[in-house]
């Protein structure tokens, strides 16, 4: 069997390890999308990839705002930036396209279709037969001390269509005025003149986060030198990504050191010996071959979060090690096989039930609880088969001669729960955790909220907050998603939605609207606006005219083709519109249309509702939204879970029996979410998916006090504390951690796995011992 | 030798009684202004000049108001931070300073010289007022940083008030605007004269 176990494990092994191999041969396929978390369906699909999409165009924007009390300083200042971060590869600067977005450029392009380009209002007037008010309109630009109309423009556009067209079409509530070939605004007495570009690489990639932020210091003290007190005001995902990664190496490097440090430490305070160090490395590197290779094979990527809770999970393989080297202190036996034997029956039971246990979580629909089941699951049996199998292959070592004291030490615990004279004291203890838990579940406060779970640092808040208030960034919450096969199709489905956003605006309900189609309108929307204007303001033409003293001129000469939005690059399309285009590929194109203003969602979401090409999107919610149904669902499931476990156990233990088994797991995993609230702590998602682990650790430390009987059960409790020690040490810390996430996730654990190990020794039964092994 | 003395004498008596060039006039505090425009557009390879006229009422520090009469009724409302032309009651076009700053400034141009405010324009252009003819002129061609004007330069022709001003353009086309009837008046005045020229539009 053992010999069989063995060969079972190497197939496993080297099969995962060659999946692995042939999976990262372009690296790893590491998914940081939340959205692809996503349950898929068809409808979701585009909209998913549109998120993504539009969040890569947003996480690849720069902007700076360069301040001084002289313009020209400013100016000079911002050139300077631009030309250095442009030199050293950091970005590509939109300012130099500014020139082609000039107004001039525009006229240039769409003068030809003057006649089928009319802003709402035009197309109002004329269809409601006012089409003089047109015409008196360009009388009154053309004769205003103030007119924008030269000459050249009222001889070929005597209505001046075109000008009021491009007017209406780029309103925009931006404080930054084009001034000297830049963009500046003025605010108490400074100018701050606008950089932005592309970032030249990726933001999230550590390398390009690293020489963005040396290059940016470096120019910041050149620009200090140069031009005395200038202020800088930056923000992009770039700098956020990089506090993070910054943050996250300073934490990783701190907390784990110490745990590192804690863990080598407690390994060689009890064995004294390197070898169960090693061995015990070798379980969890086959464990997450194990999961690694199996969610590789079964999802192609790996999502971030399921890596991290998948790592987490699979720590419990070093709670088999520790298992199997506290039998080395059992000094009646230096057979390794034995030990081994002597820890199967706890080891297979703990194993199956979590297995279980993620079986029922790979149920779900969401590919992320999905994945974090899956490689659970495979990289558990893994290290159950390399500690059962491997390990005794490996350690041909004697028993331990020392441990008695940690043994006896060890022991306390169990006393406390079964001797007669602690009664009281545990009566106490039960009443007091009783008390504490109700206090805290009546303090449990839900938050899903991913703006607050992201934990921004505040002076690049701060920093991003003074920009959007200085260039008058509106923090647009909400907007839709249109799609269609092609642009066109877009384009009229967005005109439909106009109908409708139009009587939302009039009523209030939201503020206003941008879409692509105001700038570009459908191709049946511009025939109908040539037809208007041929119909109903062509015969004013030779009136109007006269009256202005043009003649010898034909203004309007007939031009084929429509105006489409594929003659636009980003780079010539306006700033307004270019970022509502979010993809296209064949057979696909999706555009955004903003919304600002919003008092009221609900008859947005009756839009999105009417048609199945037209979605709702609200970033902040959709997230939260997501982080939500995780929390929801991940708590259901851990009922399931229990509920199915409580089965299988029953077969070895009885209904009641099973159940007692597991209720120090499930005591730790309800009162932990309790006790801290009290702490002032939320419940979010990541709490939930920490319930998880303490829900497969505690059935783990109470199968071992159960299956353990006589001399054992102070190896079995010796194990447990180990591993309440090592995982503590390896998670529990993380709750010192600044980032929210990773903070939830340590203080959870920390109480929970502390709970499970206190309470486990009420598993044990000291009436009925297992003597049978499975 | 005293038919001499009794020349120079008169000589100096009639140059001493000759008028001397009176500065223009300047608005006070709480005072305002309104008037009459004439207004002709010289738009290159056009068979006239596009003719209209008018009244205006400045009111310092707040708007401008121009009101078309010829050839049809149309009121341009000019304030801080744009300019706004309405038709029949309805508004037809709105033009943000904040899209077009060079307009900001020939609107603070018109500010300052109809109120005869002409110490902040000629430090823009860089030249005093010439006297000549018992008036006295400015050409503006201020000196901007990176503002796109609408305008090439300005030539101003200035009696006790501004009287007429040419709007010359790069390409050649050119406004020439004539003040008449100008008249001081409280605030509180002239905006009454603002409710009430309202009421001439058909």
């Amino acid at each position: 069997m053992n010999r069989v176990g063995l060969l079972i494990y190497l197939a496993l092994l080297c099969s995962a390890v060659a999946i692995i191999g042939w999976r990262l041969q372009d690296g790893l396929p590491l998914d940081t999308n939340i959205v692809a978390m996503l349950p898929q369906s068809e409808e979701a699909e585009w909209v998913a990839r549109a998120e993504a999409a539009e969040r890569s165009q947003g996480s690849n924007q720069l902007i700076v705002l360069v301040g001084h009390p002289d313009f020209e300083t400013a100016r000079s200042a911002a050139l300077d930036l631009g030309k250095t971060l442009e030199d050293n590869g950091i970005v590509n600067l939109a300012q130099n396209q500014l020139e082609k977005t000039t107004l001039a450029s525009l006229s240039e392009l769409l003068f030809p279709h003057r006649t089928r380009l009319l802003s709402e209002g035009d197309r109002r007037l004329l269809s409601a037969g006012q089409e003089q008010v047109i015409v008196d309109r360009a009388m009154v630009q053309i004769l205003s001390p103030l007119s924008l109309a030269d000459a050249e423009l009222i001889r070929r556009d005597p209505f001046l269509l075109l000008p009021n067209y491009i007017a209406a079409s780029t309103e925009n509530s931006s404080k930054l005025l084009s001034r000297a070939n830049v963009l500046a605004v003025e605010e108490n007495g400074k100018w701050f003149v606008l950089v932005r570009g592309r970032l030249a690489g990726n933001p999230f990639d550590k390398g390009f986060q690293s020489r963005a932020r040396k290059t940016f210091d470096e120019v910041e003290d050149k620009l200090e030198k140069r031009h005395g007190d200038v202020e800088i005001l930056k923000t992009g995902a770039v700098f956020y990504g990089e506090h993070a990664y910054r943050q996250a190496e300073d934490e990783a490097g701190f907390i784990g050191m110490i745990s590192l440090i804690g863990i080598v430490i407690l390994n060689f305070l009890i064995f004294r010996s390197f070898h169960p160090l090693a061995l015990s490395l070798l379980a969890i590197a086959s464990g997450i071959a194990g999961g690694l290779a199996v969610t590789l094979l079964f999802f192609g990527t790996l999502q971030l979060l399921a890596l991290v809770f998948g790592a987490g999970l699979i720590g419990i393989s070093v709670d088999y090690a520790f298992h199997y080297f506290c039998e080395r202190f059992n000094q009646a036996s230096s057979v390794p096989a034995a030990r081994a034997r002597a820890i199967r029956s706890g080891l297979t039971l703990g194993l199956v039930s979590s297995v279980l246990g993620f079986i029922t979580l790979a149920l779900t629909p969401f590919p992320g609880l999905q994945q974090i089941a899956l490689f659970s699951a495979s990289g558990l049996t893994l290290a159950y088969l390399t500690v059962l199998y491997v390990f005794p292959y490996l350690d041909r070592a004697a028993p331990f001669r020392h441990g008695e004291r940690y043994l006896n030490f060890s022991m306390a615990l169990h006393d406390f729960w079964w001797r007669d004279g602690t009664r009281t004291w545990r009566w106490l203890f039960v009443a007091l955790l009783v008390g504490a838990g109700i206090l805290g579940a009546m303090r449990i406060t839900v938050d899903d909220d991913v703006r607050r779970l992201q934990s921004l640092p505040q002076d690049l808040q701060a920093e991003e907050q003074a920009i959007r208030h200085l260039a008058g960034i509106e923090n647009q919450t909400h907007r839709f998603f249109v799609r269609g096969s092609n642009p066109d199709e877009v384009l009229q489905a967005e005109e439909a939605l106009a109908l409708d956003l139009e009587a939302l605006r009039a009523s209030g309900i939201i503020g206003s609207y941008r879409m692509i189609s105001h700038f570009v309108p459908s191709k049946a929307r511009q025939l109908e606006n040539q037809a208007l204007v041929e119909n109903l303001l062509m015969p004013h033409l030779a009136g109007h005219m006269e009256a202005i003293g043009l003649s010898r001129v034909v203004p309007y000469e007939p031009t084929d083709g429509v105006l489409t939005i594929d003659q636009f690059t980003d780079a010539n399309l306006p700033g307004l519109f270019s970022h509502l285009r979010i993809y296209k590929t064949p057979g696909i194109v999706v555009h955004a249309v903003s919304l600002s203003g919003v008092k009221d969602t609900a008859p947005l979401v009756s839009l999105a509702e009417k048609s199945e090409n037209v979605a709702l999107i609200s970033q902040a919610d959709s997230l939260s939204k997501t982080f939500g149904a995780y929390r929801i669902r991940a708590l259901i499931m851990l009922a399931v879970a229990y509920a199915v476990v409580w089965v299988f156990l029953s077969l070895r233990y009885g209904f009641v029996g099973a159940f007692k088994v597991m209720i120090p797991s499930m005591a730790a995993v309800i009162l932990a979410p309790c006790l801290i609230a009290l702490l002032g702590e939320p419940f979010t998602f990541f709490n939930a998916m920490s319930l998880m682990l303490i829900f497969a650790i505690g059935l783990d430390y109470a199968l071992f006090n159960r299956e353990a009987s006589g001399k054992r059960q102070r190896r079995a409790m010796l194990a447990n504390g180990l591993s309440t020690i090592s995982t503590l040490l390896a998670f529990g810390l993380l709750a010192l951690s600044e980032t929210f996430a990773i903070h939830a996730f340590g203080i959870t654990i920390l109480v929970g796995i502390s709970l499970a190990y206190i309470l486990a020794p009420r598993a044990a039964d000291i009436d009925h011992p297992m003597t049978e092994p499975l | 030798m005293l038919s001499t003395i009794r020349f120079l004498i008169c000589a100096l008596f009639i140059v001493a009684m000759a008028p001397a060039h009176s500065a223009p006039r300047a608005l006070g505090e709480g005072e305002a202004m309104m008037g009459q425009f004439v207004q002709a557009r010289y738009l290159r390879g056009f068979d006239r000049p596009i003719l209209s006229e008018g009244e205006f009422f400045l009111l310092p520090q707040s708007a401008l108001i121009w009101q078309t009469e010829k050839p049809f009724f149309s009121r341009m409302v000019i304030d801080e931070k744009g300019l706004s032309q309405g038709l029949k009651g309805a508004e037809v076009t709105r033009l943000s300073f904040k899209q077009f700053p060079g307009f900001k400034l020939l609107r603070d141009t018109f500010e300052n010289s109809l109120s005869g405010n002409w110490q902040p324009l000629e430090e823009m252009a860089g030249a005093k007022l010439l006297p000549a003819d018992g008036k006295y002129s400015l050409r503006f061609s201020p000196k901007t940083s990176g503002l796109t004007l609408p305008f090439a330069y300005l030539n101003f022709e200035i009696g006790d008030f501004l009287e007429t001003v040419e709007i010359v353009k790069s390409n050649g086309d050119r406004d020439v605007i004539t003040f008449s009837d100008q008249r001081v008046a409280p605030v509180a005045e002239v905006s009454a004269a603002v409710d009430a020229s309202k009421e001439k539009q058909p």
